[in-house]
């Protein structure tokens, strides 16, 4: 039986943590937090998730610090990392693309299609269980 | 008359008119008043040969500025300037502009300088207004007294004194008004640099008070936006009927807040001039209906009959995809709001009837309309219609600027047409795609048909038609191609279960290579693409366009697309020449 998928949010924002967490348990999913960047590599760590929602604008190192060490751990290099940011898309999606984000949400996000994203990023990264 | 005194010879006067006119000469030169009193006293003692001269001036209009000079080398006590009770312009008065003798000078009570013990001689300075000096010249030598010669060549040498000693003043007058003025401009000046400067600097706080703000909203928006989804879908529980009516309004006006907080960061992108947009070949029709779709369900809330109408062959347009989307979201929404119940919005989109080159999309309804005063003030930023509804005012008056200045940055017009009470049409316009504009930046001089490479990039193993992993390489393709030297083809060319994109690239050296590796470090790169089974997804093929066309592994549409490429760069090349 495969287990459930569980994703780490990362945000320095307690409202926004708690109504993804609410979001992403409806629809099945495990749920981590993380409010800044310094707590977010050891909670990566610990919680070992199969997916990252990531916040740019935090205390301690912006996402894009959390991102690059993220991926230059071999344990989260294929992990999917999709990032909401109250930032414009228009200046910051490229950036965020290009440090290997699978997907960028600007905050207000669209439910349906943020949830959809999540699924297919699950999906398709899924390193096959079980053998 | 002076008995017993020989009249001049006439060489002696010719002698000395030559000398009055080099002094005058010299005197004219000058313009220093200070220097000019002195020459002008050391010239008329050597002209008329006296002992001393002294020259006591008060510059008009300035009474405390006194000048006073003596060629003699005494100290002032002993040769102090003739004093008289009336002062010198009584003087001058008294005297009716004559030279005045000593004695005809005692008479009129003034007294001569202490040294003065023969002849003297008083010259009044006449200047253009008054009299404003006087010259003391102190004894005739080796005569009994001055002659009437020497009184008309003193006179006419004082008559040039004055003059110039007016214009130095003049002159100095002019120059002190032209300081001044200079002086004015610059403080001017620098008070309006300051103003412009803090004015700039006041926008430049708004700005990014306004753009902070802004994003500091989008936030706590999303949690209540999210929060009310949540509650609405029942996830935290059972929602009646009333309760959900409520949350729908809440809901709809998180959604009204969030448009205005866009609306608010993108008049401040104006402002600042960094409202961008990203121009790509595209299709009208799928824009068209995205917009119209998502419009539909606020247009049936209020019976209006929404349709989509669109030419047959409605040509591709080079623009902004979301910007596009924006316009007519926006369009619709102004549509919907001023279009009383059971009201008719109609979406079209042909190629422009005054220019080809254009496609028009117009938004008309059958609305309240828009006087002619107004038609030319609605795209001004801030502008709300008067009369209307309170319902209808709802927003901040930004929405058409920015529509307008969306419409500016992709190269097409913005118009409205009315009749008030039967409708309004919005319209704008976007330019058609061709190759020979997606191909015109990276050509150069050097453009030979051989000279651009055709890349193709095919998704040949899907199984998997995934339009999802399409996308994905598609935007991928369009992230590393450079808008000066790589283009796009607009479409994605089914083939069979796969897709192919075509690039268009300038063949230097090492041309299409460079853009092949920098699409593959991508595509590798990418989780979507590296996560699919089987064979490779991607290949990669560069060729030039003459042998793109012959090659038999091109299937019938390939061809077909290299031979358009082929017409577009050829029609390019016979405009040049």
């Amino acid at each position: 039986m495969m287990p459930e998928k569980k994703i780490l949010l990362i945000d320095d924002d307690k409202d926004i943590l708690q109504v993804l967490n609410v979001r992403l348990k409806s629809q099945g999913y495990q749920v981590a937090a993380a409010g800044d960047a310094i707590s977010a590599i050891s909670v990566a760590r610990k919680e070992k998730p199969d997916l990252i929602v990531l916040d740019i604008g935090l205390p301690g190192g912006d996402g894009f610090l959390v991102m690059e060490r993220l991926k230059s751990l071999l344990e989260f290099a294929l992990t999917p990392i999709i990032v909401v940011s109250a930032r414009d898309a228009a200046t910051t999606k490229d950036r965020a693309l290009k440090a290997g984000a699978v997907a960028y949400f600007q905050k207000p996000i669209n439910s349906r299609h943020f949830l959809d994203t999540v699924q297919r990023a699950l999906g398709q990264i899924a390193v096959p269980q079980g053998g | 008359v002076n008995p017993g005194r020989q009249p001049p010879s006439r060489s002696q006067l010719g002698y000395r008119s030559a000398a009055l006119i080099e002094i005058m000469l010299d005197l004219a030169a000058e313009r220093d008043s200070q220097r000019l009193v002195r020459n002008f006293c050391y010239g008329a003692k050597e002209l008329i040969n006296a002992r001393e001269a002294s020259v006591h001036i008060v510059a008009p209009g300035e009474s405390q500025n006194h000048l006073f000079f003596s060629t003699s080398t005494s100290t002032s006590d002993s040769f102090s300037p003739p004093t008289c009770d009336c002062g010198l312009i009584g003087l001058a008065k008294q005297a009716m502009g004559r030279c005045l003798r000593k004695a005809e000078g005692a008479e009129l009570g003034i007294v001569p300088p202490q040294q003065a013990a023969g002849s003297v001689l008083y010259v009044p300075i006449n200047g253009s207004a008054n009299c404003f000096g006087c010259l003391c010249l102190v004894e005739k030598l080796g005569e009994q007294d001055f002659s009437q010669e020497d009184e008309r060549l003193i006179s006419t040498l004082t008559a040039e004194l004055a003059l110039v000693y007016e214009n130095i003043r003049l002159y100095k007058e002019l120059e002190r008004f032209a300081t001044r003025v200079a002086l004015e401009s610059e403080a001017r000046q620098r008070t309006q640099e300051e103003l412009d400067f803090s004015r700039q600097e006041q926008v430049r706080l708004k700005d990014q008070f306004l753009s902070h703000v802004s994003h500091e909203l989008r936030s706590p928006v999303m949690v209540l936006h999210q929060f009310l989804e949540i509650l609405l879908e029942g996830i935290a529980g059972e929602v009646n009927e009333q309760q959900r009516g409520y949350l729908d309004i809440a809901l709809r006006n998180t959604n009204e807040l969030n448009t205005m907080i866009g609306d608010l960061l993108e008049a401040t992108r104006i402002e600042t001039g960094k409202l961008r947009v990203d121009l790509k070949s595209m299709s009208l029709q799928e824009v068209l209906n995205e917009a119209t779709e998502s419009a539909r369900p606020a247009a049936e809330q209020k019976h209006l009959t929404l349709s989509l109408d669109t030419s047959v062959g409605l040509p591709m347009v080079i623009a902004d995809r979301s910007r596009t989307r924006q316009i007519v979201t926006n369009f619709l929404e102004n549509a919907i709001k001023f279009t009383p119940e059971n009201g008719a919005i109609t979406v079209q989109a042909a190629a422009d009837r005054e220019d080809s080159r254009f496609v028009r999309v117009e938004v008309t309804d059958t609305g309240c309309g828009i006087g002619p005063d107004e038609t030319d003030k609605i795209f001004d930023r801030l502008y709300q219609v008067p009369n209307a509804d309170s319902a209808a005012r709802k927003g901040l008056g930004l929405g058409l600027s920015i529509c307008k200045q969306l419409v500016t940055l992709q190269g097409g017009e913005i118009q409205v047409t009315s009749q008030p009470g039967a409708g309004s049409t919005f319209s704008f316009t976007l330019p058609v795609f061709s190759v020979a504009s997606l191909a015109e930046p990276m050509l150069g001089e050097d453009l030979v048909p051989e000279s651009i490479f055709l890349l193709t990039v095919e998704l040949c193993n899907s199984g998997s038609a995934d339009k999802n992993v399409a996308a994905s390489v598609r935007e991928i393709i369009e992230r590393c191609v450079l808008p000066d030297l790589d283009a796009v083809m607009p479409d994605t060319y089914d083939i069979r279960n796969g897709q192919m994109f075509v690039v268009l690239a300038r063949a230097d050296e090492r041309g299409a290579q460079v853009l092949a590796r920098r699409l593959e470090d991508q595509l590798k790169l990418n989780p979507h693409v590296a996560a699919l089974p089987g064979p490779p997804l991607v290949r990669l093929s560069t060729m030039d366009l003459s042998v793109a066309r012959q090659n038999p592994i091109f299937g019938e549409q390939r061809a077909a697309v290299v031979a358009k490429i082929e017409e577009s760069l050829k029609a390019i090349l016979a405009n040049r020449s």
